[in-house]
Formats: C-alpha cells, structure tokens, sequence
C-alpha cells in the first residue's frame, strides 16, 4: 500500500471530485468506518477513503445488503459509519434499511451515486423517491464538491441529532466533477460504545409499532422544523423576483448557467423532508415559479399536494436523462421565464459508431467465442462481461441485475428448456455478491443448466476493487481466499470444470461436457483481467501476411487490437493487422486462425 | 482573463483523457482561476468513448460545457474529434491527434471509418491544429505520453505560465514517469507554437 495521505488543515484549497470530497470529509468528520460495494458513479469514494491517513477502517464488503449491515453494527456501537453504493445497489440493501429506519440510532450516513443518463447503469432509478418518500430518511443533496465535503459533516450532525441514518445522494456530474473546496477543521469520533437496548434495535411486532409511531410523530415533525430553518437550503436573489425557480443538486449548476443573476433561485440542500412552509413563502413571493429537477418529479409533486401554485415541473423539463444547460434553458423558456437565447450545437458530423468492447487480451473473450459457436442461450450479469452481447460475440442474452443471471437460467431450464443449451454466466465478484443463494435454489430443486463463472480474481468494470476472491482486502492486508472451486462443491454442484480463460479448446471442451451433463454443472474459466492490479504482458503477436488468407476468423473474437490492413489477398480480401501496441499476447485469435497466420511479434 | 474557456476532452478509452483533463484542471486551479472538470465514460475500461469537459474563467457554475460553445477541442483521435465538432463553437480551436483507432466494429463490416477526417474537420472549423502526438510520444520515450502531448499542445493557447503546466503534470503522473511527461508536454507544446505562429 502506497503511503497514506494526511488529511490537510482547515483552510486548504483542493481541486477535487465530488468522490473525493466525500472520502476527505468522512475521515475529516470522525468516520470510524466506510463501508460499501463498487458501483459506478461511487465507486471512487472508498477508493480515495482507503488513501487518506486516519484511524478510520476502509473495507469493500460481498454486497451492498451486507456493507449496510455491518454499518447498522458500527451505527449501533455509537461510532461514524459512511455506507457507500450506486443506486441499484439501494435496492440489495432495501431490506435492512427499510427496518432500520424506524430505529434510533446515530451515526450512519447512506451515500448513494444516482445514474441519471444510465451512463453505465441499467436503469435511473431516483434514490429521492425510494429513500425519502418510501423510507422517510432525511436526503441531503449537494450541488458540487464543497457542498458534498459540508453536507457530509451536516449528515454526520442530523444523524447524531435526530438519531436516523442520513442519505447522502450525489449523481454521475457531482460524483466525477472535479471542483475546489475548502477544507475544514479536523476531528476525531470515539465510538461510544455497544450497548444492548432491546425496545430500539429489535423490530418484534411489539417493539416495531412504538418506534415506528415514535419516528413518524416525533422524529419527522422535529426533521421537518428543521428542514425548514436549515442553512442547507438557501436562496439566490434575482432581478425578476415576479419569476423563481426551485432547483436542487447538479440541476443547479445548470440553472446557474442558464440563468445568472437574473432569476431568484430556492436551491434545496435538504430534499426530505420538503421545507415545503419555505417553498410555499417562496412561491408567494415569486409568483411565476418552475421546479427543475432532474429524474422523477420529486420536488414537484410534493408542491403540488400542498396545494402550492408552481407553474409545473416535468411540464418543461424531460423526466429521462441528464441535463445538460441547453435542456434547462429550453425548459425554462417553455416555462415562460426570460432566458437568453442559449447556445447550440451544430448538426452531429456522421462518425465511427465505438460501442464499449472488452479489452485486448481480456480473459472473458474466448469463452464468450465458444458460447456464440454452440449457439448457447446465455443468461448474463452485471460486469465487464456484459459487453459479451455486442457485436461479433454476440453470446448474451439477458442481463437484468447483480446476480440474476442463474436465477433467470433456472427459470428458463424450468418452464421451457430451448433446443441448444442454456447457460448462465458472471463474474467472480457477482457470483460472490448475489450468485451463490440462486446457485444453491437451482442445484436443490434439480435444475438442469450450466453456469459459467468468469473468474478474473477482481471486480473489473468498477476499476479493480478486491473481493473476497482475492488474497488481499481493501486496505492491503493479506487473507486468504475464498476458495470459489470448494465453495461450487460445498453448494451441492457435482460436475465442475477449471478452464483456463485464454485456452479456446479446453473451453470448449468443458462447456460441451458440462452441456451434456444433466442437473447444475459449472465450468470456472480463469484467468486474471488483462489490466489489474498493473496491465499483464504476454508475447506480443502479429499477423504473418504471407500466410493469412483473409478470413477474418480472427475479427470475430471481437479484440480491439485487430484492424483490417489495406494489404490484400489474391481474391482480394483485406488482411488482418494486430496493433503491437493494444496487443498483450493473449493469442486467442492465434488459437482460432485456422492457417496459422498469427505468430509472435519477433518471428520472422 | 475576462471569459470563461471551454474545453473537450474527445478521447478514447485507454488514452490518458481523464489524467489529461485532470492536468489542465489543476494547471487551472493553481493559476487561481475558478474551475470546474467533469468526465464521462461507458461501461467498459479501453476502447470506448471517454469525454472530459474543463472549464475555467473567474466563475463557473456548471462542469459541463453548455451546447456548441466549446472554444477548445483536444481530439485524441480522428474520429472522435469529429463526434465532438459540432459542439465547437464558430471560431474556436481543434487540436487533433492525428491518431486513428479503428474499433471492432469496423473490421466485421458492420460500420465503416469516416473517410479523411481531418479533411472533414477543417470544413467545420477554421482553425484545425493536426499533431502526430503518437509519434511525438513515442520520440519522447513512450506512446503512453500521447495525453501529456496533447496537453503541451494546447498549452500553446491557454495563457498560463510553462510553469504550472509542468507543477500540474509532476502531481498527476506516476513519479518514475516524469522526466518522460516533461519531454512530451514540451515537444507537443512546440510543434503548436511553430505551427500557430506559421498561420
């Protein structure tokens, strides 16, 4: 582990992502834990927790449901927990926060990056929405860096203050923006320590009732108060107060830019609950006020059961997508509101379409081949490994979320077995994460499918984070890892096959014998990813002109490092051509030539 | 410096975009000015689209570069540089990396490679800066320096001193590296320099 970073003193000027602000603040506030599981746009924030000096513990933990779990137990024994995951990964961890809500308890703060756009997401669920409206935990929701630095100590505050978990929701433009803060004195936070209190941290029937009256009539009333007074929420003078606008996190920066000066601006730090006694005394003094909001319209709905007199909200404004300043201006001026005339983009120039594809020398290649040429109905997951569907490998079939893929293999293998075979296939994070019960379900009831574990040794797609496949946790220390082989076996599964992930024939080997086995079988192809921890090198190789007859085999493995050159053939096919610069040597497409026209870089 | 400057970044995974945008922000940041840098990239790790806006001006609000008024185009490749065009706005700068990927797509027939870019570029823009910033890398001691010459290049238009570009590189580039980014920053600066003061 490189050397740690000392957390700076108070007043210090840094240009940081909204990530690492949120990581500087945790360990600036007295966090005693982070605690989550990778996920795009939050990924980052353990990543830079782990590299700040401090007493704090870093750890990714198997999932989110359990990294929440673990941070009830940190909360419980009176210490500052930060819980981090993307939205998707709020719903794996619903089921303890949706019982823990109604507890009194200190100390947590649930930070949750949003996906609006699904840059790299299945879907752009609202975290508002199911945290605030349907778990009634109070939401604050920062606009950029300084503001995710500030609102982390204000959480850690309303968390201890009103003894809830906090939710802290950034978006992909918060998370990975990079803008200046200020820091702020240093403290530390000693747990209080583990006291057993059955009435609060039991949820029996009993027990349930009385916390649950307790948090909606005492503890949301007093959060309400102070939603309405807090300095979190703010207001920007305009030259138009007949006009207002009521905005909330990234879509504020937008409005800014949009705006300026001109139009009174009530920017929402809190968004639950609603200072709605605030908007209302707003919209009185503004009479001709939007709601512009990115997602679902959270904001404006409220408003709108209050009776308060909005011009409207997702009348204007796009309920898919993320904003962009053309987006609000556009809304705005529908809206009937003055706003310059904003700038425009000319006509798109019709490009090279460069769809996301596996990396050269990935170890996912070659068994994604095997799978297009038995003609598998491959049931998919959430990883690198999804790119599997896109074209020419084209072996994916399905992908709904983290861990589905086996479930949904044994649902097929159940109710309508196709004629060619039927195989699942994940990762070794995604296995650990949510494989293992549906593993365990199929295998019981005596289904008959194959499911591929695509063992890489680390969760790729997020930037290499450890798992407990890995012989090392987050912060550096050795342990020993989870053995997947005897953890497949220990689940019931007999037929199971070790592949090597470049190897093509012993893959294909496997799999059709792991086909033709009846009941649950699996095959581990493995092989560690071509770029973590450092990028793998292998014998580079090039294409032998001479010998190619341009079949373009090799094209079909799908490796960014094959081209077609301008060099022909006879009948006047194109040659193929390697990059020795994007080749690491995996020889996947040397396996497949069938002229033995790809041979190392050096021979001649 | 009265305005605010818009920058794309128009890269290709496994280029060095984000480390670049990060270096322009920072060379920014430590010249005093306000500055906001965002990034935004696919699902997978080499090979897709990867863009990074950096803004910087005495006050910016938003980190994303409003529609068609990018004053400063660094395109990484060809192609990418023309996905990002026409967001350019009339009269602003394209630097491009003469650099062609060509992605998978194109090799199984299911898409074609624009045909002469550059050519397509300087139809949009009146002011196209080419750069073999591959060649220069690999002349400086690595094509892993393609992002540190692209960055020197457009150092010849943003006016900070040489200085806080080089402080810049030496905080974000991995320490063994530094000699090399310094030899790159100031060969992909130069050939910038001549070629601007040729126009």
């Amino acid at each position: 582990m490189a050397t740690r970073l000392q957390i700076p003193p108070a007043g210090t000027r840094l240009l940081l992502t909204g990530n690492q602000a949120c990581a500087l603040a945790a360990a600036t506030f007295g966090c005693n834990l982070g605690v989550g599981y990778p996920g795009t746009p939050s990924s980052e924030i353990l990543d830079a927790l782990v590299m700040i000096a401090g007493s704090h513990t870093t750890q990714w933990e198997t999932n989110e449901k359990t990294a929440v779990e673990k941070a009830l137990g940190a909360s419980m024994a009176g210490g500052r927990v930060i819980v981090t995951m993307k939205h998707v990964g709020v719903n794996v961890a619903a089921d303890p926060l949706l019982s823990f809500a109604s507890t009194f308890n200190s100390g947590l703060v649930l930070v949750v990056g949003d996906d609006p756009g699904a840059h790299s997401s299945q879907n752009e669920q609202d975290t508002r929405m199911f945290m605030g409206l349907f778990a009634n935990l109070p939401i604050l929701a920062p606009s950029d860096s300084q503001e995710v630095y500030d609102f982390v100590g204000a959480a850690f505050e309303i968390s201890d203050r009103f003894r809830t978990p906090v939710v802290l929701r950034l978006t992909t433009n918060i998370c990975h923006a990079e803008t200046p803060v200020v820091t702020a004195e240093p403290m530390v936070h000693r747990p209080a320590g583990y006291v057993n209190n059955f009435p609060n941290n039991v949820v029996l029937p009993a027990n349930f009732r009385k916390l649950r009256h307790r948090s909606l009539h005492e503890r949301l009333p007093a959060l309400t108060e102070y939603a309405e007074t807090a300095t979190l929420t703010r207001e920007d003078a305009g030259t138009r107060p007949e006009f207002g606008i009521i905005t909330e996190g990234v879509s504020y920066a937008h409005v800014k830019e949009v705006v300026g000066e001109a139009i009174p601006i009530l920017k929402l730090g809190m968004v639950f609950p609603l200072p709605l006694g605030r908007i209302a005394r707003f919209v009185a003094d503004h009479p001709k006020t939007v709601v512009c909001e990115e997602l679902e319209p959270y904001v404006e709905l409220q408003t709108k059961a209050e009776g308060i007199p909005i011009l409207g909200g997702k009348a204007f404004f796009p309920r898919e997508g993320e904003f962009t300043a053309g987006v609000v201006a556009q809304g705005l001026a529908a809206a009937g509101l003055p706003v310059k005339e904003p700038t425009a983009a000319a006509a798109p120039v019709p490009g090279v379409p460069r769809p996301p594809t596996l990396c050269p020398g990935c170890p996912h290649r070659a068994t994604f081949y095997v799978l297009n040429r038995m003609k598998a109905n491959v049931f998919g997951d959430i990883g690198c490994y999804t790119l599997g569907g896109l074209e020419p490998l084209s072996a994916l079939h399905a992908c709904i979320c983290m861990g589905a893929s086996i479930g949904m293999a044994a649902g097929v293998a159940t109710v309508a077995r196709p004629e060619t075979p039927v195989v699942a296939i994940l990762g070794d994070s995604t296995f650990l994460h949510s494989g293992i019960t549906p593993l365990l379900g199929a295998r019981w009831n005596g289904a008959d499918f194959t499911v591929v574990i695509l063992d890489n040794g680390i969760t790729a797609m997020t930037g290499g984070q450890p798992n407990p496949g890995v012989e090392s946790t987050l912060e550096g220390a050795s342990t020993p890892k989870t053995d997947i082989e005897a953890l497949v076996r220990a689940l019931g599964v007999e037929h199971i096959a070790v592949v090597d992930g470049y190897d093509v024939a012993r893959i294909k080997e496997a799999l059709t014998a792991a086909v033709a086995h009846p009941g649950v079988a699996v095959v581990i192809s493995r092989r560690p990813c071509a770029l973590m921890p450092t990028k793998r090198h292998y014998k580079v190789l090039r294409v032998d002109h001479g010998k190619c007859i341009g079949c373009h085999t090799c094209v079909k493995v799908g490796c960014p490092a094959i081209s077609l050159s301008d060099e022909l053939t006879d009948k006047g096919r194109r040659k193929s051509y390697i990059d020795p610069r994007a080749c690491i040597g995996c020889t996947v497409c040397q396996q497949v030539c069938p002229v033995g026209a790809i041979v190392d870089l050096e021979a001649v | 410096m009265n305005t605010i400057v818009n920058i794309r970044l128009a890269t290709v995974g496994g280029q060095g975009g984000v480390l670049a945008s990060s270096v322009i922000a920072q060379a920014a940041f430590d010249a005093g000015l306000q500055v906001k840098k965002r990034e935004v990239h696919g699902m997978s790790q080499r090979g897709g689209v990867v863009t990074s806006d950096v803004r910087f001006g005495p006050v910016v609000h938003s980190p994303m570069v409003p529609e068609g008024a990018v004053d400063i185009l660094l395109g990484f490749e060809q192609g990418e540089a023309l996905r990002a065009v026409h967001d350019l706005r009339p009269g602003g700068v394209v630097i491009v990396n003469t650099q062609v990927i060509v992605p998978p797509i194109v090799a199984t027939g299911k898409a074609s490679y624009p045909v002469n870019p550059l050519a397509t570029l300087r139809e949009k823009a009146s002011r196209v800066y080419a750069v073999d910033a591959l060649k220069i890398a690999e002349d400086a001691g690595s094509v892993k320096a393609v992002s540190t010459v692209m960055v020197g290049a457009l150092s010849a238009f943003v006016d900070f001193p040489e200085d806080a570009w080089l402080k810049a590189i030496r905080g974000k580039v991995p320490p063994k590296t530094v000699a090399l980014n310094e030899r790159a920053f100031a060969a992909g600066r130069a050939v910038v320099q001549a070629a601007s003061r040729g126009a």
